[in-house]
């Protein structure tokens, strides 16, 4: 079986997210400093943008 | 024709009734344009077909919104080779009424049909009251969230275009920058707008269903990939299954914008689903 580079890579970091699973090791990850919210004003100026563009 | 003079001449009874003769009309719409041949419905005919190719294959800003009608523009835009089978029908009647520039007026009289249309609950064929799709893409994360919420309500504008092609939808955001997205609006409550493909449109294959009005969303559904986030900056929890809870949704995002800032990552294809409202 031939695999990718990018297949390859995905694979490892599958093993290692078991890894540092099975060895409760969340606080290795980094801490989380952007924190999302739905912005719905946002959102319908979205809609108006994009949908008056035909999709071709 | 002039936009009053339109307006005066033409109920929107008038119009919403042969728009849909047009739309359901079952073989070639060469027979329904010989029938209309002689009558006063002919410049109606017309002023659709002529609504539709500019919606499908003009300036779409202009139909929307006339007041962004440029005369310097408008010479140079031209359906060219994309005239509708309808319009290449109606020239040896009519004149080639396409191939000139288009006036102001042209596109007040677009407009004004168009919108009627979009709102319409007359009879239409079947799949077109049924799903209808369109994609988005380039969203910022939170705009990306508030789309997917189940409950939100959001106005589409006057004269928006969708597909019945879901491949259509997808080939929009396809390539395209995160967040992306593919709505599933139900129309079969609604019923409403016009179906353009066939004769009367620039770019049939696209199928095009024009609507207006509001949508709700009600549900949505996206599997995570977490490509592209190095396990040692984040350590999990994983979904593994299909996200279908908002909570959900709103972490996998947060992990997407702090442990992942290439925009072109497949985060896992969105689908929202979306019904029409009344």
């Amino acid at each position: 079986m031939k695999l990718t580079t990018k297949q390859i890579k995905e694979m490892i970091k599958q093993e290692l997210r078991k890894i540092l699973k099975e060895f409760k090791m969340p606080d290795a990850a980094r801490k989380v400093e952007i924190t999302v919210q739905p912005d719905f004003e946002a959102a319908q100026q979205e809609i108006l943008k994009q949908f008056a563009i035909p999709q071709e | 024709m002039k936009f009053e003079e339109f307006k005066s001449k033409y109920t929107p009874q008038d119009i919403i009734e042969l728009a849909g003769e047009l739309e359901n009309y079952p073989g070639d719409v060469r027979k329904l344009v010989d029938s209309l041949r002689k009558t006063d419905k002919m410049p109606l005919l017309v002023e659709i077909a002529r609504a539709l190719a500019l919606f499908t294959g003009g300036n779409v800003a202009s139909v929307r919104d006339p007041k962004q009608f440029d005369p310097e523009k408008a010479k140079k835009d031209s359906l060219g080779g994309k005239l509708p089978h309808l319009v290449q029908l109606l020239r040896p009647l009519t004149g080639k009424f396409m191939d000139v520039p288009q006036t102001k007026d042209n596109y007040k009289v677009a407009n004004y049909i168009l919108e009627l249309l979009a709102q319409s609950d007359a009879k239409k064929p079947w799949h077109a009251t049924q799903d209808v799709y369109r994609g988005m893409h380039s969203l910022s994360a939170n705009a990306f969230l508030a789309l997917c919420k189940p409950g939100a309500v959001y106005s589409l504008g006057k004269i928006v275009s969708t597909t019945v092609d879901k491949k259509v939808a997808d080939k929009f955001t396809k390539s395209e920058p995160r967040y992306r997205l593919v709505y599933v609006i139900d129309n079969s409550k609604a019923k409403k707008g016009i179906y353009t493909a066939g004769s009367t449109s620039a770019y049939a294959s696209e199928q095009e269903v024009v609507i207006g009005g509001k949508i709700r969303i009600l549900k949505f559904e996206i599997k995570p990939t977490y490509e592209d986030i190095d396990p040692f900056e984040f350590a999990g929890p994983y979904e593994k299954g299909i996200i279908t809870d908002f909570d959900k949704l709103l972490k996998y995002v947060q992990v997407i914008e702090n442990f992942n800032s290439e925009m072109f990552a497949e985060i896992g294809g969105m689908t929202v689903y979306a019904e029409v409202l009344p």
